[in-house]
């Protein structure tokens, strides 16, 4: 008899789990006017990206002109240019006219044989 | 991130997209968090209003994180809740006595005056019943049956381990039965 007392004081599982949905099932929405604090909040807090910079839109570049940025542009070319000409120069003239050419240029010309730009096999030795 | 795409993201890639800018993300994450947050306050504070600005505060600091959010590390949501919890505890610690008999429960409109009364009644006696637990176990069977939070997230809320956390939503529960046992019959149960 006491035990059934006993029992007769305690909800059962079901019992209370019906009084958890009893809880649980009537939950109010946020108010219109406690949203809006919120996304204020949210905004306010809200991370800006830098801007990316607008990259305006470069000028096609002639042939010529791409041709020059490689090589370093007008200096350089003017330096390919002179380096060519004195080139074909050189390469035209009757080498007997050598030293009149030298002369012309500024220049003193040394001859060397092509001995003389590589050590002997026994100065190599010598070296170890 | 396209609308589409917002009602299917996770909770974590909504608050990275928020921490990178993107305001629709941030609208969505407070769509999904609030109403349950909310919700618990009220019940663990009893007052509507104070509830709000707990919640308010809480969201304050979610996206004050946002920026440096790891994907993975938590969940947005137990993160929030947990910040919520503490920040309900040190309310109630300051005021110490307000009920959850101060709170207006809505009632479904659908149901008989009789049934709504009844409802009321459950509702009240439940409340009652949670002010007696220890904090903790309160805490955690109320997160479980009435906020719908698994128990690795009620872990997660709570920063206790999962057997813990059945430990303490199975003391509550015994304790709530014995407690409310008493009221079995002007809650309308048993023979």
């Amino acid at each position: 008899m006491a035990d059934k007392d006993k029992d007769t004081e305690l909800l059962n599982a079901v019992e209370l789990d019906s009084l958890f949905d009893a809880v649980g099932q009537e939950q109010s929405p946020p108010s219109a006017a406690f949203l809006a604090r919120l996304h204020a909040d949210m905004d306010a807090h809200l991370p800006h990206p830098a801007p990316q910079e607008t990259a305006l839109p470069l000028p096609r570049k002639s042939w010529i002109a791409s041709i020059l940025e490689q090589i370093g542009g007008v200096p350089a070319a003017a330096g390919l240019a002179t380096a060519g000409v004195v080139g074909l120069a050189i390469g035209g003239i009757d080498p007997a006219r050598l030293d009149t050419a030298a002369a012309y240029l500024g220049l003193e010309v040394v001859a060397y044989d092509v001995d003389d730009l590589f050590a002997t096999f026994p100065t190599l030795s010598e070296d170890g | 991130m396209p609308f589409d795409s917002l009602k299917n993201a996770s909770e974590d890639m909504l608050l990275t997209a928020y921490g990178s800018g993107d305001r629709a993300a941030g609208v969505e994450l407070t769509r999904r968090l609030t109403p349950r947050l909310l919700n618990y306050a009220t019940r663990v504070l009893g007052d509507r209003a104070m509830a709000e600005d707990v919640v308010q505060e809480a969201m304050l600091r979610l996206w004050r994180a946002a920026p440096g959010w790891q994907e993975g590390a938590a969940k947005p949501s137990t993160w929030v809740y947990r910040v919520t919890a503490n920040l309900c505890i040190d309310q109630l610690r300051k005021k110490r006595g307000v009920g959850l008999d101060d709170v207006a429960e809505p009632v479904d409109p659908a149901l008989s005056v009789e049934e709504a009364m009844m409802q009321q009644a459950r509702q009240h006696a439940l409340a009652e019943g949670l002010a007696e637990l220890p904090e903790r176990q309160a805490m955690a069977v109320s997160l479980r049956h009435l906020d719908g939070l698994s128990n690795p997230e009620i872990a997660e809320v709570m920063d206790i381990g999962v057997e813990a956390v059945e430990s303490l939503t199975a003391r509550a529960k015994r304790k709530l039965a014995q407690i409310l046992g008493k009221r079995k019959k002007e809650l309308g149960y048993g023979g």
